[in-house]
């Protein structure tokens, strides 16, 4: 049985907009239950934050966050480059991520999962949340990180 | 085959022996366990409950020693499930509406580049062949709208 776990009130998030940001962070992550193999997943915002959690195997937001910040930084490892995705292989799973707008999205999977339908799925089940504009707006990072550091801004955005 | 293939494609059963003693399951070997029918390979349990195949080798084992389960013999190895050659025809159908009449050479082409052929096409590797020929959709939204009808057609198999 998988465990969802919103994001809470805080300065950041309240309101509306945390009600919005859990209805497609959810919408998005229900269908990682449809990847065999999924362990969990979850959204984090430009900083690694996590915000919303989807878990089969255990996975602390504390984890979550600290994988998140190293997923983000990776994304923006290569100066002047942007990349919408990244797949890691580690010894006992498989990592995938890809931009959401202003956000990111972190699925980890045992190593043998079907990695093509990973991609398509998340593919899929991106745009409500990558399209969504007020959304999108409230992910734009207040404060701009390291100069020279960019962020995947994927079509649909304005 | 390598050994671990091999016992992946291994069909179990419930043992009839009685036991000797009391057992514990942990709620994964239940979890397995519950999945054991005389007709499912290990493999195909381990996908259907989202684990690692090395993790379900790891479990049958437990259970076999603990005399809990048995292999069923006399039963032909289980064979790579294909796919019905009528997916194609609604794969083309798909496809020529994303990229117009070019799509059977597409088709085709991702078919040569996988190794495979229509009638002998193994399921797990459905979504390879999506991926790979949706690649050639140049507009992303033909290219997602592609992609979700073709997955809702892969989950109804």
């Amino acid at each position: 049985m998988a465990t969802l776990v919103p994001q809470e009130f805080t300065a950041e998030w309240s309101g509306a907009l945390l009600a919005l940001l859990n209805r497609r962070a959810e919408a998005l992550l229900r269908e990682m239950e449809k990847i065999p193999g999924a362990q969990s997943a979850f959204v984090c915002d430009a900083r690694g934050n996590a915000l919303v959690l989807w878990y089969t195997t255990p996975l602390t937001r504390e984890t979550a966050s600290r994988v998140g910040e190293r997923v983000v930084n990776l994304f923006n490892a290569f100066p002047g480059k942007t990349f919408e995705e990244v797949e890691m292989r580690f010894d006992d799973r498989w990592l995938y991520a890809r931009t959401l707008g202003n956000a990111f999205l972190v699925v980890v999977c045992t190593r043998d999962v079907n990695r093509a339908l990973v991609r398509m799925t998340c593919n899929v089940a991106a745009v409500p949340f990558q399209t969504d504009k007020e959304l999108q707006k409230n992910l734009l990072p207040h404060t701009r990180l390291d100069v020279g550091m960019r962020f995947g801004m994927s079509g649909g955005f304005n | 085959m390598s050994a671990a293939s091999s016992f992946s494609q291994t069909v179990f059963r419930l043992s009839p022996t009685e036991l000797s003693s009391e057992i514990i399951l942990k709620p994964e070997a239940w979890r397995l366990l519950a999945q054991i029918n005389g007709a499912r390979t290990l493999g195909e349990i381990a996908q259907t409950l989202g684990i690692s195949e090395q993790a379900a080798h790891q479990i049958a084992t437990s259970l076999l020693e603990a005399r809990i389960i048995e292999a069923v013999t006399g039963v032909p190895q289980a064979t790579t499930r294909t796919v019905d050659v009528a997916f194609f025809d609604q794969l083309q159908h798909e496809l020529t509406r994303a990229i117009g009449p070019v799509a059977s050479i597409i088709l085709e082409d991702a078919l040569g580049a996988l190794g495979e052929t229509r009638e002998r096409f193994p399921r797990e590797r459905l979504a390879d062949l999506v991926e790979h020929v949706s690649e050639q959709i140049r507009d992303p939204k033909r290219k997602l709208r592609f992609q979700q009808v073709m997955l809702d057609v892969m989950r109804k198999m």
